[in-house]
């Protein structure tokens, strides 16, 4: 076998591999990942809810929306720590730092096919997306997720709970 | 001391790849999270957190095997050395931007971006200098170097 004795082109092989190889094991796993990531589709509509969320897929919802499905008293899951929840947050969301205590509760109060809305502390958070696709790789696959979040809803001045 | 060399320097060698190889499992089984925790910086345009979520675990993989066997040393130090400066990079501009995220680095869950994570790299980018310097390695295969 030649030795490749030059640092850069041994770099260039290491990078190759790996390439080769993360494409390969992508291409060949049951669930592969496209390459480009889908932005969550954020609708201001019921209809458009028809649509459950499955695979990979959950839908955004805006203000508007989350403030109609608050009234109609959806359930909202707050997807902070609970340090934050506990200064304020939607009245009557739940919010658990740990998971199985969140889906323990979950499962008390609403069924796998029921809608509920996940929402976290502004749109630059990640956790309630996080929290989604957890709690639909759990099996709940009616998911709603307020992008906007607790920064939005304090804004519009909507209201509010404090932890008692 | 310079008898100690190769030994401190093998012991470098399996504490980085041992690194590496512990923080890419995870990515590797779950790579849509691990886009989800780089989505998280908000650095990534056109949607590319996908491609870097398949791809970097296999490189992290890669070069945690090559530097423990000893295979392509410096080409791994440098990567690695070149990847923790990128990670630190992320890190301090979340920090920066306010961005109170998990690290994604795989290694303990939960573990948010921070100055302890700043040093934990910094601390590991100067193991792979040391690495990359030494000029004599120890336990290493000679025909893949």
């Amino acid at each position: 076998m030649t030795k490749i004795h030059n640092l850069y082109v041994q770099v260039a092989f290491i990078i190759f591999a790996s390439v080769f190889t993360s494409l390969l094991f992508n291409q060949l796993r049951n669930k592969s990942l496209p390459f480009l990531r889908a932005k969550v589709e954020v609708v201001s509509s019921l209809p458009s809810l028809k649509v459950k969320s499955s695979g990979s897929h959950i839908t955004g919802i805006d203000l508007e929306l989350a403030k109609k499905l608050f009234e109609e008293n959806t359930l909202f899951v707050d997807a902070r720590a609970e340090e934050f929840y506990n200064e304020g947050h939607i009245p009557n969301a739940i919010c658990f730092d740990d998971f199985d205590l969140l889906v323990e509760k979950l499962e008390n109060i609403i069924g796998m096919d029921d809608q509920f809305i996940v929402y976290c502390s502004d749109s630059d958070c990640g956790s309630s997306e996080d929290l989604s696709y957890e709690l639909q790789s759990y099996g709940y696959n009616n998911i709603l997720l307020f992008k906007g979040g607790w920064k939005e809803w304090t804004d519009a001045n909507l209201i509010q709970a404090k932890y008692e | 001391m310079n008898k100690i060399y190769p030994y401190f320097n093998v012991l470098l060698r399996f504490i980085i790849g041992g690194v590496f190889i512990w923080a890419c499992h995870d990515k590797i089984i779950d790579p849509s999270k691990f886009a989800r925790e780089i989505s998280n910086y908000h650095v990534m345009p056109f949607g590319l957190e996908n491609t870097v979520a398949i791809i970097l675990p296999w490189l992290e993989l890669f070069i945690g095997i090559g530097i423990i066997a000893g295979i392509y040393i410096n080409a791994n130090a440098l990567l690695s050395g070149f990847l923790l400066i990128l990670f630190n990079i992320l890190v301090f501009q979340a920090m920066v931007r306010g961005f109170n995220i998990e690290c994604g680095c795989g290694l303990k869950e939960g573990q948010m971006v921070g100055y302890g994570k700043l040093f934990e790299n910094f601390s590991l980018l100067l193991g792979c200098i040391f690495v990359f310097k030494t000029k004599e390695h120890f336990f290493y295969f000679k025909k893949f170097n």
